[in-house]
């Protein structure tokens, strides 16, 4: 072709002379494109103008559940373009049975959002700020990444944030790099990730995957043969369009199965799914777990059985030093009704469940209780009555509720995860996702078919099992900028136990604007932005004096306008996926995703960008042999090692060409896999009693105690948050949607919602214009209220609370559908002070609604 | 030839709008879509979950007055629309007393379900309700349908739309309360009565051939969109 | 910037192959503007050559409005002595950047797409992508964007041309012809209103006196062409 060009170059000239155009032709050969055939030299073949194919895909990141699905692709087989139409199920997977919902399909739409971002940025005006022009220049990717590592390589490694979930590669560079880790999962799944760790999963356990999803569960719920549930704030709106569980309440509706709701706020799943629901008043959700508590142990209507095999009900607890006794191979001790001593606990054939012993261990005389004892006495003043004054749910209601429960049982459990009540919402919330823990081991229904069902006998590596590291990880920094090491109960397992635990990002902004510990900040955070940030005034605030801001992103939103580079990431169906059906694991099941096209730009994928990173940075962990030597890459292959070990495929490839789906639809064993990964030694259990609690002077049993603060003066509305059923924070996906955006505003879900009756004493009507705020006393700094318009409905069924949505309010203005829509909710929640929230919360996780606010006509 | 129906059971929607957005992405009616202009969606009120599509009457007013035949309604439910032939007089906006017909000012066209006739054609159920995620919606046979829907009303107490009003319809929608009360219009009820048309009275190769004019016009979707969009940018 | 104004308008055969070739000329700068600015661009910018090459094939084509004011403005500008080539280029960089990736709200889109269907790699790219293909044309590995880039469309233009120019030159009737339809279709159907809709964008937008006179001149070149 280069030829053919020349000669007519020459010819041109030669024209071109005559019409006295000279230089016209320099820039060929062309710069984008290539003369694959000569002109006119084509076959022109007739090909089909589109054929369509499947293509695997698993959600991720939009909800827990990660539907399986095909997604359904036009091709040009002519010039090879792609293009993605829409999804179909696969009625397959265990999880989805052939379903998807609005924000999966949203996905497909999101690829071709014409506003992701493509090239990699870089800023030339150091001013930061949403109002300020970055001056952006393009960088080839390439060269962005070679510059970021130069620079990332002049900072001490506790002066560098990644704020990232624990992803394996992610993992794997901040224990090399010996740099902290932090990620807005805290304030979705904190307390029950930690609750989790602290009873039952006790980390690192032979299944725990917890990378492979977005919330840190190792369980999920039997809500098809479910026959009693109890719901504390689980039916929020976003709950409203999870087609992975939705499948599953519609069948367990279908089968009979009862569910009792408690919630301020009337959601379609409270109007269509509840049995019972209760205006439950914000924040005493635990008044009532405690009093169901209290109504089970003392009229010992517990599953025995459970109590005695499967948890430390029976395990005899050192009253004073309040930890377990135990021999000293690590096994529980029980006290034997018959021998009239302390056993081993899996030898004891009749334990007691209350009464006070004296064991003599070694020598030392010990005044001893069993578990449900102490629970018996923890809980005795925390009848139906006493909850009814906190919570204003009827005593009477609570009473039979309790025991409905419990005659329900094993067949009755009480979910949770995320956002829900037990989520880090209150400052109490951690106590609330314990007492269901509680709750969930008096039924008996943890590791039980109709209740809570644990993943088993199958597994996907980390990276580090496929390739240890060849020398010990250096210390992690001894002052994060997150402040999680105020909290040791939860930073023991962060360091020690599983390196994907939750960071405390509820600190990341207080750390970075009140200390000068980190100089660098990584954000590998696709389609997150600030607003997964509470109170992000003050990284904000902070951005200025950090020195180096980078964000790996699918777009360029409100983060981007603090950062010095933005690199793009592909769109997560642009990436092969390998999943396990975590949010339903009845059976093993393994499926997998394969890219559906290629990124449609300069992007990078982040093991890639990890592996150049670690190589650069701490050469010794990402080479085989501790060399260094790139020749030498440590493997990342954890997708084929996880199909080989399961016997399944040979390779991830070769699984995929199967279709990448594997169950082994086995009936599920009762019981069997909290032996493998729970509490004490040889059989696992569930450990109700949180001793690691005692050691920092909170409870080892949950106890009422009220929210952080009471509400002042006009800061009398507790802020209740929700999402869209098609949002997810304020992810550009969803967020940038233009459909998505009409269906928001036809529901209301751009404003703030107010009962009738509230509104009307604040003078207020449909439709008007208001500012929220908080209290000074309670967010000191850099406070920003809110503007937004009021939706009275009567779906908010207290008048002391409001409800807004969460994922609507973006300060990307760059984003075409997404800018100044709606308000941010995150605005109006403050940074959490570490030496205030350790008072109340030993996890660190709490409080991300425990906020009231005034609302006032503008 | 079979006739079909929806059912819609308001008592287990939750109001996702999945329904919504997989009949956007198999007409690929974006841009309508994010003008308002859906041909079906769930409105989530205080009362209840308001899901405004068509009803594809037996009786439509729609057909009866479309001066050009834009509107028929076809032998096995659905009613179908012919953009072609529309002239955009929104005579249809009108009389339809479920107001469900949406008029789109760029293109001068309607907006309506066709209950995806084009997927009936190929065996396939309407997209929304494949996709529905608690199974709120089915589809069958319309005579089966119409059994399921006063079966289930009776059972659990629930009450029953589209059954009766306007002469009937081809959707059933049942919910706990009369669903006039959160968003479904208030329609004079007629005694349910068969139509010739629906008796079977035109011969099975006439209704065959229909039903593949059906079909056709669905796969004539694509250039005839293409003219639309043409003649606007014109 | 001597004669363009007033040369006058040809119509004899050798006129026909010369205002082909102005044709393809002038789309293959519109091709070098609207990609990434680069060093390339900057130095012959800096040398006269870019705008000398412009006056001439805008010369011979005539299309509507006045530019000889505007590229000596830019001549003027980019050869002016003591120009620092680095600080030139970045901003043309910066401007670039702003107008076609990071504005807020995001001032012009560079594919087609975005106008016809507002999202990326839609219908209108499938059809312009199968126009490359009969062409004979691939995109080279390093473009990895979508193939409806307003400078790809220009450069394919370009190609077009040159190959028309050829295949008359050759006597090659088939050729001619193929290189005739490809453009009428490119146009009618594709890069017209696409370029239309993006230049009057960039004209208002633009900060640099280099974006607001290329855009000026593609939409003459296009609005001509209708």
């Amino acid at each position: 072709m280069e030829e053919k060009f020349s000669m007519k170059r020459r010819s041109f000239l030669k024209l071109a002379g005559a019409a006295g155009v000279a230089t016209a032709m320099t820039a060929f050969p062309f710069r984008n494109m290539r003369a694959a055939w000569a002109f006119g030299d084509h076959p022109q073949e007739k090909m089909p103008y589109r054929i369509t194919k499947r293509v695997p895909q698993v959600c991720a990141r939009a909800c827990e559940a990660d539907c399986a699905y095909n997604v359904v692709v036009g091709v040009d087989p002519a010039t090879g373009l792609e293009r993605a139409l829409t999804l179909e199920g696969r009625p397959e997977d265990p999880v989805s049975n052939g379903k998807f919902c609005i924000k999966g399909m949203g996905f497909v739409d999101s690829m071709y959002d014409p506003d992701r971002l493509m090239v990699s940025l870089k800023r030339t005006n150091k001013t930061k700020g949403t109002d300020v022009d970055p001056g952006w220049i393009i960088m080839k990717t390439e060269d962005a990444v070679n510059e970021i590592i130069a620079k990332m390589k002049t900072y001490k490694p506790e002066e560098i944030l990644m704020a990232s979930p624990g992803d394996p590669y992610t993992n794997r560079l901040c224990q090399s790099i010996g740099c902290t880790r932090s990620d807005q999962r805290t304030e979705c799944f904190g307390t029950h990730y930690y609750i989790n760790c602290l009873t039952l999963t006790n980390p690192p356990n032979k299944f725990y995957s917890s990378c492979y999803t977005p919330s840190h569960h190792v369980c999920g719920y039997d809500y098809d043969t479910c026959k009693y549930q109890v719901w504390f704030g689980f039916d929020s709106f976003s709950k409203c369009g999870k087609a992975g569980m939705l499948n599953h309440w519609a069948a367990g509706k279908r089968n009979g199965g009862k569910i009792v709701m408690f919630n301020p706020v009337r959601t379609p799943m409270t109007d269509n799914f509840a049995s019972e629901y209760y205006a439950i008043k914000p924040g005493t959700d635990l008044a009532v777990a405690l009093a169901m508590i209290n109504v089970i142990v003392s009229g010992k209507k517990y599953n025995k059985e459970f109590m005695s095999k499967y948890s430390d009900g029976a395990a005899l607890v050192d009253a004073e030093k309040q930890t377990h006794l135990k021999t000293a191979d690590g096994m529980f001790l029980a006290w034997s009704v018959k021998n009239k001593k302390a056993e081993p606990i899996d030898d004891c054939n009749d334990p007691a469940f209350s009464g006070t012993f004296t064991v003599t261990v070694d020598g030392r005389k010990i005044k001893a209780k069993p578990v449900l004892q102490l629970m018996a006495e923890a809980t005795k003043t925390y009848t139906p009555q006493w909850a009814a004054k906190i919570s204003e749910v009827p005593a009477k209601a609570i009473g039979k509720i309790a025991r409905d429960f419990a005659a329900a049982a094993p067949y009755a459990m009480i979910p949770t995860y995320k956002r829900d009540a037990a989520g880090p919402n209150y400052a109490n919330s951690w106590r609330l996702r314990h007492a269901i823990q509680i709750l969930n081991s008096l039924a008996g229904s943890i590791d039980h078919e109709g209740g809570v069902l644990l993943l088993h006998d199958v597994k996907i590596p980390w990276i580090d099992e496929i390739a240890p590291p060849a020398l010990p990880y250096p210390e992690q920094p001894s002052q994060p900028v997150d402040f999680r090491n105020e909290f040791p109960v939860t930073d023991d397992i962060y360091r020690k136990k599983d390196f994907s635990a939750p960071g405390h990002y509820g600190m990341v902004g207080w750390g970075l604007y009140k200390t000068n510990r980190a100089k660098v900040a990584f954000f590998r955070n696709p389609h997150r932005g600030l607003f997964a940030m509470i109170h992000s005034q003050m990284f904000e605030a902070a951005s200025q004096k950090l020195e180096l801001v980078v964000d790996w992103n699918l777009y360029l939103d409100d983060l981007g306008y603090f950062c010095d580079y933005v690199v793009p990431a592909p769109h997560q169906f642009e990436e092969g996926k390998m999943d396990l059906r975590l949010y339903y694991p009845k059976y093993p099941c393994i499926v997998g995703g394969s890219p559906v096209q290629k990124a449609p730009g300069d992007q990078i994928g982040w093991g890639g960008f990890a592996m150049k990173i670690g190589l650069a940075m701490a050469p010794k962990y990402w080479t085989t042999d501790g060399s260094g030597d790139p020749a030498k890459k440590i493997p990342t292959n954890m997708g084929d090692v996880a199909v080989k070990k399961a016997g399944i495929a040979d390779s991830a490839a070769d699984f995929m060409k199967k279709g990448g789906f594997w169950i082994d639809k086995k009936a599920y064993q009762n019981y069997k896999q909290i032996e493998q990964i729970g509490y004490g030694k040889p059989r696992g259990r569930v450990k109700m009693y949180i001793n690691e609690f005692a050691e920092v002077g909170h409870s080892p049993l949950p106890v009422w105690h009220a929210r952080w603060h009471e509400t002042t003066g006009d800061f009398k509305f507790s802020l209740l948050i929700t999402r869209a059923p098609w949002h997810m924070h304020a992810d550009p996906n969803f967020i940038n949607n233009p459909v998505l955006k009409e269906v928001t505003v036809r529901n209301y879900m751009d404003t703030v919602w107010i009962n009738p009756e509230a509104a009307a004493k604040l003078g207020l009507k449909e439709g008007d214009a208001v500012i929220l705020a908080n209290d000074p006393t309670y967010m000191k700094d850099l406070p920003r209220p809110q503007k937004a318009k009021v939706h009275l409905t009567k779906r908010m069924t207290r008048n002391d609370c409001v409800l807004l949505f969460h994922g609507i309010g973006h300060r990307a203005k760059n984003l075409k559908v997404a800018a100044n829509f709606g308000y941010r909710d995150g605005d109006l929640i403050p940074q959490k002070d570490p030496s205030m929230l350790k008072k109340f919360d030993p996890t660190g996780m709490g409080w991300v609604e425990d906020v009231y606010v005034s609302i006032k006509k503008m | 030839m079979k006739k079909y129906a929806i059912l819609l059971d308001d008592t287990f929607c939750t109001g996702c709008n999945s329904c919504a957005y997989r009949c956007i992405q198999e007409f690929r009616y974006h841009d309508q879509a994010s003008k308002g202009l859906f041909r079906t969606f769930v409105q989530i009120n205080d009362d209840g979950l308001y899901q405004k599509r068509c009803m594809h009457c037996l009786e439509p007013d729609c057909v009866e007055n479309c001066p050009v035949k834009a509107l028929t309604k076809s032998e096995y439910g659905p009613v179908l629309y012919d953009a072609q032939k529309c002239i955009g007089c929104q005579t249809c906006v009108r009389v339809c007393k479920f107001h469900v017909p949406l008029f789109d000012a760029d293109t001068k066209k309607i907006v309506k379900c066709s209950m995806c006739a084009h997927r009936i054609a190929d065996d396939k159920k309407p997209a929304c309700v494949e996709i529905c995620p608690t199974g709120a919606l089915q589809f069958g046979e319309y005579e089966a349908m119409k059994k399921l829907a006063a079966k289930l009303a009776k059972e659990k107490k629930l009450k029953l739309y589209g059954y009766e009003e306007n002469g009937g319809t081809h959707l059933f929608v049942l919910a706990k309360e009369d669903p006039t009360t959160f968003g479904y219009p208030k329609v004079a009820k007629k005694a349910l009565k068969g139509k010739a048309l629906l008796d079977g009275e035109l011969g099975v190769p006439a209704l065959a051939a229909l039903a593949v004019v059906g079909f056709k016009k669905y796969s004539e979707r694509r250039t005839r969109l293409e003219t639309e969009t043409k003649k606007e940018k014109k | 910037m001597d004669n363009s104004k007033t040369t006058t308008p040809r119509t004899g055969p050798d006129d026909r192959l010369i205002a082909l070739q102005a044709r393809a000329v002038l789309f293959n700068l519109l091709a070098q503007a609207f990609n990434y600015p680069d060093q390339l661009l900057v130095e012959k910018l800096a040398s006269g050559e870019f705008t000398a090459t412009l006056d001439e094939s805008l010369g011979i084509l005539q299309p509507e409005g006045v530019w000889t004011d505007r590229l000596a403005l830019l001549e003027g500008k980019y050869t002016a002595s003591g120009q620092n080539a680095e600080n030139l280029l970045l901003e043309l960089e910066k401007d670039y950047t702003r107008l076609f990736f990071s504005s807020k709200p995001r001032l012009v889109y560079l594919f087609e797409s975005v106008y016809k269907e507002g999202k990326l790699l839609q219908e209108s790219t499938f059809e312009i992508a199968r126009l490359y293909y009969e062409a004979g044309l691939n995109m080279v590995d390093d473009f990895k964007l979508p193939p409806d880039h307003i400078a790809v469309e220009f450069e394919f233009m370009a190609y077009l041309c040159f190959n028309e120019l050829a295949a008359v030159k050759k006597g090659n009737r088939e050729n001619e012809t193929l290189a005739q339809k490809l453009q009428k279709e490119t146009l009618e159907k594709h890069l017209t209103n696409f370029g239309l809709a993006l230049a009057e964008k960039v004209v208002a937008h633009a900060a640099t006196d280099f974006y607001k006179i290329m855009a000026a001149i593609a939409a003459s070149i296009l609005a001509g062409g209708r």
